[in-house]
């Protein structure tokens, strides 16, 4: 056998947007050993969540946690707060969260499938990918005034209404969005050379899966029916038609194709969310001081996310604690790797679509 | 939501785990940390699949210099949680490496209080 | 060959993130994509420092990528240009004062532009670069240091010398 050859990958890399670092031992071509090293990134958010700032504001600091999908951060930590103080969303607000998270949802699931085009060398599907993708920023911009971090939902209600006008548009975007997006999930499907590339490429068992605790896209592309959506009722996801997505097969395809029909369906929920709004209020006071300790599950769109706060009647909480996805899929990650060839390296590591700032805190 | 929480001490969680634990019906969420002043809460999370609002969680209490059994002979990857755990509540998890998070530079345990 | 008229015809950039939320990086990311391309520019963007000009920092500098993020910039070929990206990188803006982090991008590294906003828009970002452009227009050869460096540069310039005292200096400051 030949000699073992240690290749570092990140924490700065050409194909590799997010700061982790793998370290790999290598045996010709095969993977031996593997060693991750996830702490680049790592700001303390949790210490200063329960120190720095009051319960009010931590919905605002929490939603830096990450930039992809920070309004699943705030609605976990918000949705702790409500059930925690017994406070009573209006409907409506809660549809416009829904509204704001479906399409976050899409976002991020469009910049997913764009980076692991790009790292299979198709940089033309990356760019065409990117550009459906402005239209979801277009529409958030629209409705929450900001393009990455909105601060949309807050402790009660949400912070900005949807007019009339903004409906109109969101309308007539989403129009476009469902065609380019029907297009975007027929490419990824069915096209010839992407599919040599990443059929069987990194497979989770469904086995696997279970054993190593997988969330999100993977879970689900492997066969392994969980989405906390499904789970756990934050929003009415129900009444506007959500289905879950399960596949089998579990390699890099199926991921994207997951995020792919994904995308379809939040398409779908949008439409029915906007015909079914409700009227009302978008806001209601809270008032009091939170006391004891509440755990929330929310459906990030990469996956489980776990919030657990605790607070006792003072201004500053005791504690909030944030379990994320991509820390939850490190290890199978990490699993993975060993045996596979070092060529697949980064198209694996982007299909898991792992996002280190939330990892890190 | 339906809440089944098990109170037991330290020494006896891993037992408790290994009875119910089945990775076809369970899914490990975390294990979690709140400092009590002197002495740490902990609690691991289970949930199941295919259940609405169901958790449970199995809670037990250490003082910063016990011994924390691991579990990841029984779920795997449960490493990374109890790293986490090590790292900022500097406490001793059994197997556990320190620095996950933390750089020899920053403050050590960070999320004890006081 | 007088390499300065083409030198800012065809800027490449490095992108670092040093603890940003990924905000700021998916902005920057925009930017590259369709709708907004700073290609148009002649940029580039190529993960190597050594052929790059200018390097886009988003984040409050954690304790970990701290010696990451010196060691990138000594790798960059004069002249260069640092640009920090969000709110944070100019100040550390929420972040500031939390255990891990050193409140902005120039505690570490000098910087030359700041595009400020949470997160700094696509329009802001390439703002940023286009001020960016003039300033490499400008720059000349000479070896910048960060502020707290008290190293002498003297030519001829060793560039591996010059950066282990850095470091040196950079733990010494613990
Ligand atoms: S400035 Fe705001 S959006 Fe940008 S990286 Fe920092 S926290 Fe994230």
């Amino acid at each position: 056998m030949g000699k073992r050859i240690t290749v570092p990958f990140g924490s700065q890399h050409v194909a590799l947007p997010e700061p982790v670092r793998f370290v790999f031992q290598t045996e010709n071509e095969k993977i031996v050993d593997v060693e991750v090293d996830v702490g680049y990134v790592h700001r303390g958010i949790e210490k200063a969540c329960a120190t720095k700032f009051k319960y009010m504001q931590v919905g605002y600091v929490v939603a830096r946690v990450c930039g992809l999908c920070a309004i699943s951060h705030t609605l976990g930590y918000v949705t702790a707060l409500e059930r925690l103080m017994g406070v009573e969303v209006p409907k409506r607000a809660l549809y416009l969260r829904l509204l704001v998270s479906e399409l976050d949802r899409i976002h991020s699931h469009l910049l997913a499938m764009g980076h692991t085009a790009e790292v299979a060398g198709y940089e033309n599907l990356f760019m065409q990918t990117f550009r459906h993708r402005e239209l979801v920023m277009e529409m958030l911009e629209l409705l929450t005034g900001n393009r990455v971090q909105f601060d949309f939902a807050c402790p009660g209600g949400v912070n900005r209404d949807l007019t009339p006008e903004v409906e109109k548009v969101l309308r007539e975007k989403l129009k476009v969005l469902e065609e380019k997006a029907l297009w975007l999930r027929d490419v990824y499907e069915n096209d010839f050379s992407l599919a040599l590339r990443w059929k069987g490429t990194g497979v989770v068992t469904e086995e696997m899966a279970k054993e190593m605790n997988v969330v999100g896209p993977p879970a689900r592309a492997a066969g392994l029916k969980t989405d906390v959506r499904a789970e756990f009722d934050y929003l009415p996801f129900k009444e506007v038609g959500y289905r879950m997505v399960v596949l089998k097969g579990g390699s890099i395809y199926e991921r994207n194709l997951v995020r792919a029909l994904e995308v379809l369906n939040s398409i779908e929920m949008c439409w029915n969310i906007l015909d079914g709004l409700p009227e009302g209020d978008i806001k209601v006071p809270v008032k009091g001081l939170p006391e004891g300790e509440m755990f929330v599950r929310i459906e990030a769109p990469r996956g489980e996310l776990f919030y657990y706060i605790r607070g006792s009647k003072k201004l500053i909480l005791d504690r909030v604690r944030i379990r994320v996805p991509t820390f939850a899929n490190i290890p199978v990650m990490k699993e993975l790797f060993v045996g596979m060839d070092y060529a697949d390296v980064p198209a694996t590591v982007i299909s898991f679509d792992p996002c280190l700032s939330c990892t890190a805190r | 939501m339906v809440v089944d929480e098990i109170k037991v001490p330290l020494r006896e969680v891993r037992r408790t785990i290994k009875e119910f634990y089945d990775p076809k019906e369970w899914h490990f969420i975390t294990v979690n940390g709140v400092d009590l002043g002197g002495k740490v809460e902990l609690k691991w999370f289970f949930t199941k699949y295919g259940e609405r609002e169901y958790f449970k969680v199995v809670t037990s209490e250490a003082s910063y210099d016990d011994e924390i059994p691991t579990i990841t002979y029984l779920i795997p990857s449960a490493w990374i949680s109890e790293w986490e755990l090590a790292d900022l509540f500097g406490l001793n998890v059994e197997g556990a490496k320190r620095g996950l998070f933390l750089d020899p530079e920053s403050p050590q345990a960070p999320l004890r209080r006081g | 060959m007088d390499f300065k008229k083409f030198r800012k015809r065809s800027p490449w950039i490095l992108h670092y993130n040093t603890g940003s939320c990924n905000g700021c990086d998916i902005e920057i990311l925009a930017c590259l994509a369709p709708k907004y391309d700073v290609e148009r520019f002649g940029i580039l963007n190529r993960g190597n420092p050594k052929q790059s000009d200018i390097l886009l920092v988003t984040g409050p500098v954690t304790k970990r990528a701290k010696e990451r993020l010196l060691r990138l910039y000594f790798e960059m070929p004069e002249p260069k240009v640092v640009v920090a990206v969000g709110a944070c990188a100019c100040s550390g803006g929420v972040f500031r004062h939390m255990y891990n982090v050193e409140n902005g991008v120039d505690k570490v590294i000098p910087v030359d532009v700041y595009v400020p906003g949470c997160a700094a828009r696509p329009e802001a970002i390439i703002d940023g670069i286009v001020r960016a452009l003039e300033i490499l227009k400008e720059k000349g050869k000479e070896v910048e240091l960060p502020h707290w460096c008290s190293a002498q540069v003297k030519p001829p310039v060793n560039r591996v010398k010059l950066l282990d005292r850095c470091l040196e200096e950079l733990h010494g400051r613990r």
